[in-house]
This record gives C-alpha cells, sequence and structure tokens, in this order.
C-alpha cells in the first residue's frame, strides 16, 4: 500500500527519470541535437532538471553543485568546460544567497571559515587551472573517480553532534576558531572550539583544487573535514562548509569567466532552476522521505559518476 | 571581540548584512538582463540559433569561434545582451569582496591583526583571479 509521501516520492522519482532521459536521448547523436531540439529546448530542459535536482537536493543533505556537473556533463550535449563553469555558478550563488541567514543565526562562524577558505580559494584557483590545461578526456575520467569516490564517502561517512575537542591546537587559538553555539530549541549555550588546525589548512587546500578542477562545490569534503577532523559541532560545520564555498568558488568562478568557460544560456536557467528548487525542497522537507531520497540521489550520482568515467574512457559515448 | 546574546561577534554580522544586499541585488540584476537576452530585447553577439553548435566546443574554441577575446575582452561587448548578463555573473564572482573590506575596519579597531591580514589576502586572492594575470586569461 502507498502513502501519500510514498505516492509523492514516486512520482518525483519519474519526472526526475524523465527530464534526465529526455535531452540524453536528443543528445546521443550530436547532429540529432543540432536539429530535433530547438535552441530555447535546451534552457528549459535545463531548468527543468536544476529544479528536481534543487529539490532532491535539500532532503539528501548534498549541495547542488556536486549533482549538477556529473548530471549534466553526463546527460546534455554541452562540453565539459561550460558544465563546470555554470557547476561553479550553480554552487556560489547558493551559497551567497545562504550565507546572510547562516551567519546572523549563529550557525555559520565566519572566523573557522576566514584561515580555511583563504587556502582553499588560492588552490581553487590552480584547480581551476589544471582543469583547463589537461585534455577533455582526462578530466572526464578524473570526475569520474572523483564522484564514485564522493558516493562512496557520503554512503561512509559519520556526522558527530558535538565532537570531543580536550583542547584547541595554538593556531586556531590565535585565529580565534571558536564560538558559541545556541541551540534552538532549548536556548543552551554550547561554547565550542576546534583542533588540528594545520591538518585542516592542508586538506581544505585539497578541497579547494577539487572545487576549481571540477565546479563541484565542495560541501560534500568541507562537512566531514570540519566536524570529524577539525572537531566543530555538526550544525557549524554544516553551515561554515556553505559559507566557505562563498570565497572558494568566488576565485575558481573568475578563472572560468576569463577563459570564456561561463555561457549564460547554460549558467543561468542552472541557477535560477537549481535555487527555486532548494526552495521548494527546503519546504518539502518534512513530507519527502529523505532516507529514501537520499539513496536515490547516491544511486543517481553513483550512475552519472559511471557515465562520466566510461565517458571518459570512450566507452559510452 | 564583544558577542551578542546570540553568541555572535560585530564581524559576524556586518558581514551577513553586506553579503544580503549584494547577493539579492547581483541575483536580481542576473535574472533581469537573462530575460532580456532570452526574449530577444537586446541583439546577442552570439545569435541563439548558433549556441547548439557553440556549446559542445571547448571554451578556446568557443572563443576563437565566435570573436571573442579572453579575461576581460568581453566587457568590449558590453551593448549585446549575452555579454551582458555577464555583468550579473561577475557581480556574484565579486560578491565577497565588500564584504571582507566591510569588517577589515572591525578587526583593525580591535587589533585583530591575523584577521585582518587574513581578509586583505583573500581580497587579494580574488582580485588576482579576476585579473586573468594567473590565469592565462591576458
Amino acid at each position: 500500500m502507498h502513502t501519500p509521501s510514498r505516492s509523492r516520492f514516486l512520482r518525483l522519482a519519474l519526472f526526475l527519470g524523465l527530464t534526465l532521459a529526455l535531452p540524453d536521448a536528443f543528445a546521443a547523436d550530436p547532429a540529432a541535437s543540432t536539429f530535433a531540439m530547438p535552441w530555447w529546448g535546451w534552457p528549459i530542459a535545463l531548468f527543468a532538471v536544476c529544479f528536481v535536482l534543487g529539490i532532491i537536493a535539500v532532503p539528501a543533505g548534498v549541495g547542488g553543485g556536486v549533482l549538477f556537473v556529473p548530471i549534466v556533463g553526463g546527460f546534455f550535449p554541452f562540453h565539459l568546460d561550460f558544465v563546470r563553469g555554470a557547476g561553479l555558478l550553480v554552487a556560489l550563488a547558493s551559497a551567497l544567497s545562504a550565507g546572510p541567514s547562516l551567519l546572523s543565526g549563529g550557525l555559520a562562524s565566519l572566523r573557522l571559515a576566514l584561515p580555511l577558505a583563504l587556502v582553499a580559494s588560492a588552490s581553487s584557483i590552480l584547480g581551476a587551472m589544471i582543469g583547463f590545461a589537461l585534455p577533455t578526456q582526462v578530466v572526464q575520467v578524473a570526475l569520474g573517480v572523483t564522484i564514485l569516490g564522493i558516493v562512496v564517502l557520503m554512503a561512509s561517512a559519520k556526522k558527530s553532534e558535538y565532537p570531543s575537542v580536550p583542547a584547541p591546537d595554538a593556531l586556531s587559538a590565535a585565529l580565534g576558531m571558536n564560538g558559541i553555539l545556541v541551540e534552538a530549541g532549548t536556548g543552551r549555550q554550547v561554547p565550542w572550539h576546534v583542533h588540528r588546525t594545520p591538518q585542516g589548512l592542508a586538506v581544505f587546500f585539497v578541497i579547494g583544487i577539487l572545487a576549481g578542477l571540477f565546479g563541484l562545490g565542495a560541501g560534500w569534503a568541507n562537512l566531514p573535514a570540519l566536524n570529524l577532523l577539525m572537531g566543530a559541532p555538526l550544525k557549524v560545520s554544516a553551515g561554515t562548509s556553505s559559507f566557505i564555498l562563498s570565497l572558494v568558488d568566488s576565485s575558481a568562478a573568475w578563472v572560468y569567466v576569463n577563459k570564456g568557460a561561463v555561457l549564460p544560456m547554460i549558467a543561468v536557467p542552472s541557477v535560477i532552476g537549481m535555487m527555486l528548487g532548494a526552495k521548494i525542497g527546503a519546504r518539502l522537507l518534512t513530507v519527502l522521505p529523505a532516507a529514501t531520497i537520499r539513496k536515490l540521489v547516491l544511486g543517481l550520482l553513483a550512475f552519472a559518476g559511471l557515465r562520466a568515467l566510461l565517458k571518459g574512457l570512450g566507452l559510452w559515448n | 571581540m564583544e558577542l551578542n546574546d546570540k553568541g555572535l561577534g560585530r564581524d559576524q554580522l556586518a558581514y551577513g548584512r553586506v553579503l544580503a544586499v549584494i547577493t539579492h541585488t547581483g541575483l536580481a540584476a542576473l535574472v533581469i538582463l537573462f530575460g532580456v537576452y532570452v526574449l530577444g530585447l537586446l541583439d546577442p553577439h552570439v545569435a541563439h540559433h548558433r549556441l547548439p553548435d557553440l556549446w559542445k566546443l571547448p571554451a578556446g574554441q568557443f572563443l576563437e569561434a565566435t570573436g571573442i577575446a579572453p579575461g576581460w575582452g568581453w566587457t568590449a561587448l558590453l551593448h549585446r545582451a549575452d555579454i551582458l548578463t555577464l555583468v550579473g555573473i561577475a557581480a556574484l564572482a565579486f560578491a565577497s569582496v565588500p564584504c571582507l573590506a566591510a569588517i577589515m575596519p572591525i578587526y583593525w579597531r580591535a587589533r585583530r591583526m591575523s584577521l585582518f591580514v587574513i581578509c586583505a589576502l583573500e581580497i587579494g586572492v580574488i582580485v588576482l583571479a579576476a585579473s586573468g594575470l594567473v590565469t592565462g586569461g591576458h
């Protein structure tokens, strides 16, 4: 017997399948993509797919950027350069619009974010430059491998509400990377601080490279780095992770703009679709079966990662 | 640095306020400029019907095929709708700079020189990326 939420979920899954399958059908033959669908069909299809991705991203607990690049890169006829550029814009716009409420609500910590964002935004420039220097097939293979790695990380990573941090390290203490989390329900004030800051900076250097290289956003990596490695509370880690993206993706986005890899006809419908979808997703948070959607999204990511890998290897074009 | 009853410092609140204004303005500009472009209210540099043949190309070849110079070359074509839309995108990519600039005086007055320097360096990184000097944009 289907419950109303299960029925809604099935309809959502069907719509997602159709919106992904339709552009692919037109794009399978490069010549067909020119003649089968008029130019205006592509931004509409892109908007529809991103709208659905935005809806499911929220209950699945993932950022839009990490869904956008492998799925749009795998199933739309755009060159990977433009998909990565649009992916960065999607992640940047989402992070910027979430930033003010995260900061004023105390769910993101500015002083925790700034040193990490500085390292990651510098390395994201390096990542973006590497992405343009490498042959597309190599980037495609690396993207596939990375996405499959993200699926494993997301499926297996643990989270800790309040990690045990016996004492802050000298660097985090000097930089004031601490704060007070006020619990919304009880009003209880929980002081927190972080440790392993040098290791955290090293990890964020790598995260920045991946963000710039693939245009993925990097919330999937920021969150475990802040929460499990550095010991920030889960809520602070989640908010700060999103806020860091607003700085990291800014510098990488400029590399893509300078290289001509930001095409408004691809980037803007994607940004609008993803942001509207995320607003709907946030409202449906209590209705949609989050655990099931998370499994669906992980399955979708695994499929898109495999598609990117096989496309890069020339086995599925 | 003093904290309010939510445990938030003045730096965090100031950053959030500036970010809200700039992000809302930038997103609104992006949507309006894209509307002008997609509805054909202003001629684009690259005709709409040519896009399906061009967006399959790598970015470098796209620039060559459309006669757009890399780096800041696009600013010479701001009278074209597709290029004008990039202004909205550039506004979002530059949004963090005024926010960082807004909190630097707070850190200066509080004698938090390490945070002041980090903000200055972050602005430097974004401006360097935007300049195209290290990215081969020029």
